[in-house]
C-alpha cells in the first residue's frame, strides 16, 4: 500500500511504486522558475492510480473509476505514465536464467527479435530465427572449464552455395536473454524471409530518465508496440503536458537526469515511425469512432474530461476505464449521473484493490466492477 | 489562455485541504425596508401581477433590486439607475392612481423608498467587503453578471484598489487554474455553479449578501454514489471543504415564508425560454410570398439577448470554442451540437444586416452580384408560390414526378430559404426549374445558382481563416471574461463581428420568419412570484 507520511518541513514523500528499482521518491519537476521542486502528492497520487489499476486483471470483469477533480491538467497524463510504468515493470523479466532455459527449448526455425545495441548505430532490432544451441568455454584451453550454453539467432539468409552453411548469426549468452522477444507466429518471418543482408531498424533509444523512473531496459521498452493505455482528449492540451513539461529523477535536485513524460508514455500518435509506443491518445472530439485495429485492445482507457467520456464510453468494451472529471467542465453533473447509474448496475465485488492510494483533497471516487461483454 | 502548470495546479489541490468558505451579512435598512416592501408588494398583486401597468413597473424595481444584491456598486450608480427611470417609475404611479388604485400608495411608498436609496448613494456590500480585508492585501470578487465587470472596475479605481483586486466572471473562474487568497463571492450562494464552493480557487471564500437575501451555505452531497463508503475504506484520506457555521447563527434561519427574508430566486431575474420560443412562433404572422418560415433554436446570450439560429441539415453557425485548442477554436457548428459557452459570430449591433457572410460574398461577386442575387431571388419566389398555390404536399409529389430525388418537407423548406443556395443534386434543382417554367435555363441557372453557392463558401472560409488569426493572436482574456468582443476584419473589407457568448439553448425548435435569424433581441426578463 502505498502510504503518504509528511515530514516536519510539510513536504510529502512516496513510497517506492514497486522493488523494481523505480523510485519515485526522488521524482521533481520543474517550477515556474525554473526551480526543481519535489513532485506533490497529488501527482504521486495519479502516478498510483494509474500503476493500481494496470496490475489489475482483465479477463471477466473490468473495473470503472471516475474521479472528480478540482483541475483536470495532468491527471491523465500522470496516471497514464504510472499505468505504463507498471505494465513495463510487471514485464521485467527478473529470472534471467529461468527465461534463457526456456528460450533453448524453442523449436528450431522459431521467429524472434533480437535487440542489440551496435557500437556505430546504436540499438537496432534484428528479426531473426532461432536456429539452435551452442557451447563455449571462457576459458577453451583448460577442458574442465565449465561450459556455457549459447543461443543462436540466424539474422541473414545464407549467401553460399551450400545451402546447409547458415547465415549471419549471434549468439546470446543467459545474461542477455532478455535482449530476444519471441514473436507471435502471425508476426514471425521463416528462414527463407530473411534477409540477404541483416540491418536491422533502428530502436528509439532509451533515455537515463525513463530507464530510471521505470526501473526497465531497453529491451523491455522495445519488447512489444502495445497500447498499454489509451487517453481520450485533447492531443495538443495533452502533447503540452507530457512533453513540455520537465521532470527529473535523482538523489536530489542537484544530480537529475532530466526528462518528459513522453520519454516514458512513447505515445504511438507523437511518434513518427509509429513503433515502439505504449500508449496513444484518442481525439475526445473525433467525427469518427476509434479504429480498434489499430489500437488493440488497451488495458486501460482513460478519459480526459466528460466530453470524451459522455462520447465514446461505449467504444471501449474490453478495457479498465478511468474516467477523469474535472469539477468545473460544463458536463460534469451529466458524466456524475451516467456513472452514478452504471454504479447502480455494478458487480458485487466492490473490495478496492491492493495498494489503492489515498484519495487527494479535494479528489472523489467511484469505483466498481462490470462484467465484460 | 489556459496554460497550466503543475505549480499552479498544485496551489489548486493545496487550496482543498482546508478551505475557509464563510457567509458575510451586509446590514442596511433602507434597502432591506425597499426590498421587503416590493416583496410584499408583489406578493398582494394576485390578478393583476400579469397586467401592462404592473409588469413594466415592477420589472424596473426588481431589476435594480437584483443589480444591488448582485455588485457591490452604489445605489445611485447610473449603469442601474437613471432619472430617465425614475421619471417612468412616476408616470407608472399615475397609471396605478387611476388603473389599481388601491395599489397606487403602497407603490408609491416603494418608490419614495428607491429614492432615499438613490439619495443615500452608500455602497453597503463593498464596505462589508473591505471590512474584511486588510489593508494593502490583495483579492478577488466574483459576480454573477459580466455586465457589471467594468462598472465595478470604474468603483475600483475611483477607490484606488484596482491594483489590489481582481474582478471575476463565473466562465473566468472556471476555465482559469488560477487560486486566490480570498475571494468574495456577491449575492446568494445558489446563483453561482456548485464548482465555485465544491472545489474552491482561493483559501478563503466569502459569500457576501445582504441580511434579507435568504439561502445558506450548504454541505454539498458527494457527487458519486459510493464515495462514502470508498472514503471509510481509505482511513488517511483527507477532510474534505470546511464551512465556518459560526456567522449563520448569527442571522435570521432561512424558513419558507420567513418574515423578514426573500428567497434568492425571487430575487434573480430568469429568462423562460420555451415561452419566449412560443411568443415567437405566434408572431410574424404576415405570411406573404416572401415571407420564409424556417425551423430555429433559441440561444439566450449572455448580454441579455437571445438570438434565433436556424436548425436544419447543412445550417451552421460560426462559433469560437475556447474549449478546443488551435486552429479548431473558431468552427461551424450545427444548431444542434451549440452549447453554452461557446461565442455565437454576429455582426455588430449597429449593422441593420443579420448576415456576414452575404455582403462579403457579394464583394467577391463584385458587378455580377445584383445580378446573380435577382436571379437567385426569382426562381426562390417562384418556388414559394407554387408552394402556396398547389400545397407543400402536392408540389413534393409533382417534383418526384419531375424527377427529383429528395423531395420533402423538410428538403422543400430548404429549397425555398434564401439561406440555402441551391439543391445537393442537379435532379432536384431540374425538377424546380421544370415546375416553376425555367427547365430550359436549368443549365445555365443551375452554373449561376453554383457561382453564388462558390462565393458563399469562399467568404466563409476567409471569414473564418481571418477570425482564427484574430482568436489566436490577440489575448482572449477580456471574451472569456465579459462573454462578448469585437473583432475588426478590416483587411477582408468586412464589417466587424461581435462573439457573445452563449448562455442557454433551447432543447427544441420552433418555425420562425427568416428575417429573424441571428438577429438579437432583448429577451424578456421574467421574475418569480412567491
Amino acid at each position: 500500500m502505498n502510504s503518504f507520511t509528511a515530514d516536519s518541513e510539510g513536504n510529502e514523500k512516496a513510497a517506492c511504486l514497486t522493488n523494481c528499482g523505480s523510485d519515485l521518491q526522488r521524482l521533481f519537476f520543474q517550477s515556474d522558475s525554473g526551480e526543481w521542486k519535489l513532485l506533490p502528492s497529488w501527482a504521486h497520487f495519479f502516478f498510483n492510480l494509474g500503476s493500481v489499476l494496470e496490475v489489475q486483471p482483465l479477463s471477466k470483469e473490468r473495473i470503472v473509476m471516475g474521479v472528480a477533480l478540482p483541475a483536470r491538467p495532468f491527471a491523465s497524463s500522470l496516471a497514464a505514465t504510472g499505468a505504463v510504468i507498471a505494465s513495463l515493470q510487471a514485464n521485467l523479466q527478473s529470472d534471467l536464467q529461468s527465461y534463457f532455459d526456456e528460450l533453448c527449448k524453442m523449436p528450431h526455425g522459431t521467429g524472434v527479435v533480437l535487440l542489440r545495441n551496435d557500437k556505430d548505430d546504436g540499438p537496432r532490432q534484428y528479426p531473426g530465427v532461432f536456429a539452435g544451441l551452442d557451447e563455449t568455454s571462457l576459458t577453451p584451453w583448460d577442458k574442465s572449464s565449465p561450459k556455457i550454453r549459447l543461443i543462436r539467432i540466424q539474422v541473414s539468409r545464407s549467401t553460399m552455395s551450400d545451402t546447409k552453411a547458415g547465415g549471419r548469426v549471434f549468439m546470446v549468452d543467459a545474461k542477455r536473454a532478455d535482449t530476444i522477444r519471441v514473436l507471435d507466429p502471425a508476426e514471425a518471418i521463416s528462414l527463407k524471409e530473411l534477409p540477404n543482408t541483416p540491418s536491422g531498424s533502428s530502436v528509439r533509444s532509451l533515455s537515463e530518465f525513463a530507464r530510471r523512473i521505470t526501473g526497465a531496459g531497453m529491451s523491455q521498452y522495445v519488447a512489444r508496440s502495445k497500447v498499454v493505455c489509451l487517453i481520450v482528449g485533447s492531443p495538443g492540451t495533452l502533447n503540452r503536458e507530457i512533453k513540455e513539461v520537465k521532470y527529473g529523477i535523482g538523489s536530489d535536485s542537484l544530480n537529475l537526469f532530466e526528462g518528459n513524460l513522453g520519454e516514458v508514455l512513447r505515445v504511438r500518435r507523437f511518434s513518427k515511425t509509429r513503433r515502439q509506443f505504449h500508449s496513444d491518445i484518442f481525439t475526445a472530439a473525433s467525427k469518427w469512432p476509434p479504429r480498434q485495429a489499430a489500437l488493440g485492445i488497451p488495458d486501460i482507457v482513460i478519459f480526459d474530461g466528460a466530453a470524451g467520456f459522455m462520447k465514446w464510453r461505449d467504444s471501449f468494451q474490453k478495457s479498465h476505464l478511468l474516467i477523469m472529471l474535472d469539477q468545473t467542465e460544463p458536463l460534469f453533473m451529466e458524466a456524475v449521473q451516467r456513472l452514478n447509474y452504471e454504479y447502480s448496475c455494478r458487480l458485487e465485488n466492490d473490495v478496492l484493490p491492493t495498494s489503492f492510494p489515498n484519495p487527494q483533497p479535494g479528489v472523489e471516487l467511484t469505483f466498481f466492477r462490470e462484467q465484460i461483454t | 489562455m489556459n496554460t497550466a502548470t503543475i505549480e499552479v495546479v498544485s496551489r489548486l489541490y493545496e487550496t482543498q485541504r482546508q478551505p475557509l468558505i464563510q457567509p458575510l451579512r451586509a446590514q442596511h435598512e433602507p434597502f432591506k425596508q425597499f426590498s421587503l416592501q416590493l416583496q410584499k408588494f408583489l406578493q398582494g398583486l394576485h390578478a393583476i401581477k400579469e397586467s401592462e401597468v404592473v409588469v413594466p413597473s415592477l420589472r424596473i424595481l426588481r431589476r435594480y433590486r437584483f443589480d444591488m444584491c448582485a455588485a457591490p456598486i452604489n445605489f445611485a450608480h447610473p449603469s442601474v439607475i437613471s432619472s430617465d427611470i425614475l421619471e417612468r417609475l412616476d408616470g407608472f404611479a399615475e397609471k396605478y392612481q387611476s388603473a389599481y388604485p388601491g395599489h397606487h400608495e403602497k407603490f408609491i411608498h416603494i418608490v419614495q423608498a428607491l429614492k432615499t436609496l438613490i439619495e443615500s448613494d452608500s455602497n453597503p456590500l463593498f464596505a462589508e467587503i473591505l471590512n474584511h480585508v486588510p489593508s494593502g492585501s490583495e483579492f478577488a470578487i466574483l459576480l454573477k453578471e459580466s455586465r457589471h465587470i467594468k462598472v465595478l472596475e470604474q468603483i475600483l479605481i475611483k477607490n484606488r484598489l484596482e491594483q489590489q483586486v481582481t474582478v471575476l466572471s463565473q466562465n473566468q473562474l472556471r476555465r482559469g487554474n488560477a487560486c486566490y487568497d480570498t475571494v468574495f463571492v456577491v449575492g446568494a450562494a445558489s446563483w453561482f455553479p456548485e464548482f465555485v464552493l465544491r472545489a474552491p480557487r482561493a483559501k478563503k471564500t466569502y459569500v457576501i449578501s445582504y441580511s434579507w437575501l435568504g439561502g445558506r451555505i450548504t454541505a454539498f452531497r458527494p457527487a458519486f454514489d459510493g464515495w462514502e463508503k470508498l472514503r471509510a475504506s481509505c482511513p488517511e484520506s483527507s477532510s474534505s471543504v470546511s464551512v465556518l457555521q459560526s456567522l449563520e447563527t448569527e442571522v435570521a434561519s432561512v424558513n419558507e415564508g420567513a418574515v423578514d427574508e426573500i428567497s434568492p430566486d425571487d430575487v434573480a431575474p430568469q429568462i423562460n425560454l420555451p415561452e419566449v420560443m412560443t411568443e415567437a412562433s405566434h408572431a410574424g404572422a404576415d405570411q406573404s410570398d416572401d415571407q420564409v418560415f424556417v425551423a430555429a433554436r433559441l440561444c439566450r446570450l449572455e448580454d441579455g439577448t437571445g438570438v434565433f439560429v436556424e436548425d436544419r441539415v447543412g445550417a451552421r453557425s460560426l462559433v469560437i470554442d475556447l474549449e478546443e485548442e488551435d486552429r479548431s477554436k473558431v468552427k461551424r457548428v450545427a444548431a444542434g451540437d451549440l452549447r453554452s459557452g461557446m461565442f455565437i459570430i454576429l455582426r455588430s449591433h449597429e449593422d441593420d444586416e443579420a448576415d456576414y457572410i452575404v455582403p462579403l460574398a457579394n464583394g467577391l461577386l463584385g458587378t455580377r452580384a445584383n445580378g446573380l442575387r435577382k436571379f437567385q431571388s426569382k426562381w426562390k419566389t417562384a418556388l414559394r408560390r407554387a408552394v402556396t398555390q398547389r400545397g407543400t404536399a402536392t408540389t413534393i409529389r409533382i417534383l418526384i414526378e419531375k424527377g427529383s430525388i429528395r423531395a420533402n418537407e423538410v428538403n422543400l423548406a430548404n429549397w425555398m430559404s434564401e439561406r440555402s443556395i441551391r439543391t445537393e443534386d442537379r435532379r432536384d434543382f431540374n425538377a424546380i426549374m421544370d415546375l416553376i417554367g425555367l427547365l430550359s435555363d436549368a443549365d445555365k441557372c443551375w452554373a449561376l445558382s453554383g457561382e453564388i453557392d462558390r462565393a458563399h463558401r469562399r467568404a466563409g472560409r476567409l471569414v473564418r481563416k481571418q477570425l482564427m488569426r484574430l482568436v489566436n493572436d490577440i489575448d482572449l482574456t477580456e471574451l472569456e471574461r465579459l462573454g462578448t468582443m469585437r473583432f475588426e476584419l478590416e483587411e477582408l473589407g468586412a464589417r466587424p463581428l461581435l462573439a457573445v457568448r452563449v448562455a442557454e439553448i433551447s432543447h427544441g425548435n420552433i418555425n420562425i420568419s427568416q428575417s429573424r435569424l441571428h438577429r438579437p433581441f432583448d429577451l424578456p426578463e421574467v421574475f418569480g412570484f412567491s
